[in-house]
């Protein structure tokens, strides 16, 4: 399991705060993980309930279960020929975001001729990093997804994939990746019915700062 | 569990600029997840930007589907009673199908589909079971719905308005 140090952000203080990038976690991250997001669901859940937030604003990843989903990715987290790879964040000890990835049998959707992506399976930060205004919440730390997203397209670039990433985001996220990751947004998709944002080879130049 | 050993990514020693942009960014709702959706743990919103794009079409989608059938029934030159009988529906379903009045339950469907031998699945986008995008069909059907207005028999255009949409819901 190889890390990175990197830097994220409280939110209420602005202070920097150490972490690690995590570029291929065992499936065991993922019950640690969820030991600690599982609570903070229910919390922020009941929060919702008490005060009656609407179903569109709650958030839309509320019901995920990180443990629960070993159950299918153990038979594709199959070793160091794995398409799959699970990348991770953590920062005072606990996990503050994960995302599980793909390599093979994701194809570009903006180039006619048949080019490969990294294809984001999942991703989601810790529940605590959530902002929810209906309820008042805001983030704890900030600075977790695009430095997930930026390992996906470093992976990317690993595979010879030019920084090709593709992703089908949650309603609620889909001004993150148009708007912050400057992903092009290629509009709702039938399976999964979800809007398809991918990030070009250009926009992966210009996220990863025209990096040589 | 072991790790995956995946070969280490290679990430650059100074990674301020990158760090400071990522820190900038608004990034509380972040959630991404194909998989979630083959996992079954897609939850939809109850009403979405998009849903409300498709009910405003399954309006016009309700009017082409009632066309398609006055249209069928009057090429046949069957009352609404032996078409109902034909298609094996109860007389105030098709009256119900041809006033575009309330969506039809799969059922009904189903028995047009297979009376008319055109796509289940269209119809279904058409009356608004299923919520999908299909801009070819939403401009088809707006197009059939938009087409001239009932007569005893009919004309030559209504007859080409109706042929070119079963094709297009055959397709």
């Amino acid at each position: 399991m190889s890390s990175h140090p990197t830097k994220l952000k409280r939110v209420s203080t602005g202070e920097l705060v150490d972490a690690e990038l995590h570029d291929d976690l065992p499936l065991d991250a993922l019950f640690d993980a969820e030991e600690l997001w599982a609570p903070e669901r229910v919390r922020i859940l009941r929060d919702c309930v008490k005060r009656a937030v609407g179903d569109q604003d709650i958030p839309q990843s509320i019901h995920w279960n990180w443990s629960r989903k070993t159950l299918d990715l153990r038979s594709r987290l199959s070793g160091p020929l794995s398409p799959y790879r699970l990348f991770g964040t953590k920062a005072e000890g606990r996990w503050q975001g994960l995302m599980v990835c793909c390599c093979v049998g994701y194809l570009s959707k903006i180039h006619t001729e048949s080019r490969d992506v990294v294809y984001v399976n999942l991703l989601e930060s810790a529940p605590w990093n959530w902002e929810i205004k209906a309820i008042g919440r805001t983030p704890l730390l900030r600075g977790i997804g695009k430095q997930l997203v930026e390992l996906a397209v470093r992976w990317s670039n690993d595979l010879g994939f030019k920084g090709r990433v593709g992703l089908h985001s949650l309603r609620q996220s889909e001004t993150f990746y148009g708007t912050n990751c400057g992903m092009t947004d290629l509009g709702l998709d039938n399976k999964p019915p979800m809007r398809y944002f991918e990030l070009t080879e250009k926009a992966a130049r210009m996220f990863l700062e025209n990096e040589p | 569990m072991t790790s995956m050993q995946h070969n280490p990514l290679r990430l650059p020693v100074i990674r301020e600029k990158l760090i400071a942009r990522a820190l900038s960014a608004d990034d509380g709702c972040i959630s991404a997840g194909g998989l979630a959706a083959q996992l079954g743990m897609f939850r939809q919103d109850p009403l979405t930007e998009e849903q409300t794009a498709s009910g405003a079409s399954a309006a016009s989608g309700l009017v082409a589907l009632s066309r398609l059938v006055q249209f069928a029934r009057r090429e046949q030159r069957l009352t609404p009673e032996a078409f109902a009988s034909q298609l094996g529906l109860d007389l105030n379903e098709l009256v119900d199908l041809e006033s575009a009045g309330n969506p039809p339950e799969p059922r009904v469907l189903h028995l047009v589909s297979a009376g008319l031998k055109v796509s289940y699945e269209k119809l279904q986008i058409l009356a608004g079971h299923r919520l999908v995008r299909d801009q070819s069909l939403e401009s088809q059907a707006i197009r059939f719905a938009a087409s001239s207005g009932p007569m005893d028999k009919l004309s030559k255009s209504e007859a080409e308005a109706l042929h070119a949409f079963i094709r297009a819901l055959h397709e």
